[in-house]
């Protein structure tokens, strides 16, 4: 066994055991700050794969921003830490599926030889610049997946901001945008002497 | 040349990129007081306007745009034409319900329109990751349109339920993706299609094509994974669950045809057989468990499930690449189960909402036509002669007997004749019961002649079923 691949087994099994015990934890912060944990594995993964500027991307991305969100709606949120939650039938329940997939996919997967289909870059990291080559292909082969992806954002943040926004009225604030469309009209209503 | 290629993209895919311009125009309307009023007259025009432009750039042959990341030919035109029809049928007559509800915004109608541009995606889609975007952004538009509406507890429910399953069932789609890349090393699906041609099937490559059928199977609501669905129908504002019963179907079942078309893994005996068994389960549980309900709509639910799985029986019986017709179920399916959703929402578009099948006592003595019109609707769903659901029924039966599937076939009739009693009692209801509820909307005469549309082309494709089987059939083979 070389250096790499004892690295890549250790990085997998901290992956691995961290995010099970990101499931099972109680404490929602331990939960989030497993997932930076599992965030940084996952870019080191990256590294061995040569793919240095997305292990880069989920760090900065993931880590700083995401991840940073998160705990910061945990505490603004202030969840209680629920603790004895018998949770007993869901965990035999769950431990017996997922050892039942675990089996199979071990089966089809192990047999299976991945080698020879996936295509490798030949060439080596010096002369191969990875940030350039995806900005390249990004624009260009895959422009449609990159616009589509800035309009799913888009909807996250109509539905973000509209669910909030509507159906809710939290203050008795004057809102200036319906005074100023206030006229005569919709305010004073003439009425004739005989009508009385 | 890229550029040339990209704008060369772009002219051929207008129709959509009209109505991503819209609706971002509807949302800016939505905004301003005094154009507040007119985001819904924006939202027909804008949807009018792409199917009519994009009736110019239809061609007979096949188009890869944007690198061979999407495709046009003329299966993917003719289902987003069905679609727009079905949209537009559902905004026009959700109108008055919507106001009702205080639900008519800027938002609301340009996250429809974004829905329905995922679907349009999903449907053109010919690489793995522009399918899984379409996906996300068809499905993402639908849990906050459902949420939009806050002063309901049942919609809440419906959206979180929707949101968490839905994202299950992307995860296991997306499993599955992974390792079709890995097996095949490209992620355009006509070359994966060739790899599979050219290679053995192996187990691997059957593994994914299970996860991703899962997947198609949850969107479907087919039987082992519909826990979603009632709960969807009923919490659902109506327009939305119109909108959820009719164009996703259309658009994964395009999704489906687009990865068993001349794939071997569709001769495959272990895959087609996990199929087939979906398909009967769903008829078996869709149909036993609406003779229980007492709300209509998760009666149509239940129905939704059972037809899910004729759907799914038709995929199985798709021998030597003949999608035609579980296309033409699909087609028939979602048309006629959006003229009933749409009459009910006709119906309930006043003060009140109907939501028990007893709500519908006597109508046919307050305004025959519209009970009529809904009779029909739901004898087509039946799969009762003269209406375009028997030829669909017929049409699959048929397939699975040529496949020497007999018992099969009878045990798919006997659960349709169960069936039957759901449909029937809600049509006894409105015919030999009394005591109308005034509340009831009766009128609008724009809205009938918009919703007696459907009834009447079922009624006429019944007599002339070749005239669209024919042209269905053309374009798959």
């Amino acid at each position: 066994m070389d250096i790499i691949t004892i690295l890549f087994y250790l990085v997998t099994s901290v992956i691995i055991l961290s995010s099970m015990s990101l499931v099972i934890l109680n404490n929602t912060v331990h939960a989030a700050l497993l997932l930076v944990l599992i965030f940084f594995n996952s870019a080191i993964l990256w590294l061995m794969l040569k793919a240095e500027f997305l292990a880069i991307v989920l760090v900065l991305v993931y880590v700083g921003a995401v991840l940073v969100l998160f705990l910061f709606v945990i505490m603004l949120l202030d969840i209680p830490i629920k603790k004895n939650i018998s949770q007993k039938l869901y965990l035999l329940f769950s431990v017996t599926i997922s050892i039942i997939m675990f089996a199979e996919l071990y089966m089809v997967i192990f047999y299976h030889d991945f080698v020879a289909s996936v295509p490798t870059s030949a060439n080596s990291a010096l002369e191969f610049n990875n940030t350039y080559e995806i900005g390249l292909s990004l624009f260009t082969n895959y422009i449609f997946s990159f616009e589509i992806t800035a309009f799913i954002l888009l909807v996250a943040i109509i539905a973000a901001i509209a669910i909030n926004m509507t159906g809710r009225q939290r203050s008795l604030r004057q809102d200036p945008g319906k005074q100023i469309l206030e006229n005569k009209k919709s305010r004073l209503k003439i009425i004739k002497d005989e009508d009385l | 040349m890229i550029i040339h290629n990209i704008t060369n993209s772009l002219i051929n895919f207008i129709p959509e990129v009209i109505l991503f311009t819209m609706s971002m125009v509807i949302l800016l309307a939505g905004t301003f007081e005094c154009l507040k009023k007119y985001v819904f007259h924006l939202t027909v025009l804008s949807v009018i306007a792409a199917s009519l432009i994009g009736i110019n750039y239809l061609s007979t042959d096949s188009h890869l745009l944007f690198n061979s990341s999407l495709i046009k030919n003329n299966i993917t035109e003719f289902f987003k034409y069905i679609c727009y029809f079905i949209f537009l049928i559902q905004i026009v007559i959700s109108k008055e319900y919507l106001k009702q509800n205080n639900l008519i915004s800027g938002e609301f109608y340009s996250l429809l329109i974004f829905a329905l541009l995922g679907c349009f995606i999903i449907i053109s889609a010919n690489n793995l990751i522009v399918l899984f975007l379409g996906i996300e952004l068809s499905s993402l538009s639908l849990y906050s349109l459902i949420a939009l509406n806050r002063s309901s507890f049942l919609s809440s429910e419906a959206a979180i339920k929707y949101f968490v399953l839905s994202i299950i069932a992307s995860a296991i789609i997306l499993f599955g993706f992974s390792y079709l890349y890995g097996i095949s090393g490209s992620i355009n699906i006509l070359d994966i299609t060739k790899y599979a041609n050219n290679n053995e099937i192996s187990n691997l490559y059957l593994f994914s094509y299970v996860l991703i059928f899962i997947g198609v199977a949850f969107k479907f609501a087919v039987a082992p994974f519909h826990m979603w669905l009632p709960d969807v129908y009923e919490g659902a504002p109506l327009p939305i669950t119109n909108f959820i019963a009719s164009i996703p179907k259309i658009a994964f079942f395009v999704f489906a045809f687009r990865f068993l078309n001349n794939n071997p893994i569709i001769d495959d005996e272990n895959f087609s057989k996990l199929i087939l068994f979906l398909g009967m389960f769903s008829i078996f549980i869709g149909n036993l468990f609406a003779l229980a309900q007492k709300k209509i709509m998760r009666m149509l639910a239940y129905s939704g499930v059972a037809n899910a799985g004729f759907i799914f029986i038709a995929l199985f019986s798709a021998l030597e690449n003949n999608f035609s017709i579980a296309a033409f179920y699909v087609t028939s399916y979602s048309i006629t189960t959006v003229s009933a959703i749409s009459i009910i929402t006709f119906l309930s578009s006043k003060k009140f909402n109907l939501i028990y099948i007893n709500d519908l006592k006597g109508l046919a003595s307050k305004s025959g036509y519209i009970a009529i019109l809904l009779m029909v609707t739901l004898l087509s769903t039946a799969g009762i002669p003269l209406t375009i659901g028997f030829y669909a029924k017929y049409l699959v039966l048929d397939a699975l007997v040529d496949r020497n599937l007999i018992l099969i076939a009878v045990i798919v009739v006997l659960m349709t004749v169960v069936g039957l009693y759901y449909y029937l009692r809600v049509i006894w209801f409105m015919f030999f019961e009394t005591g109308f509820n005034s509340l009831i909307n009766t009128s609008g005469k724009f809205s009938i002649i918009i919703l007696s549309l459907i009834p009447a082309s079922i009624l006429l494709i019944f007599l002339f079923p070749d005239l669209v089987f024919k042209y269905i059939f053309e374009i798959l083979t």
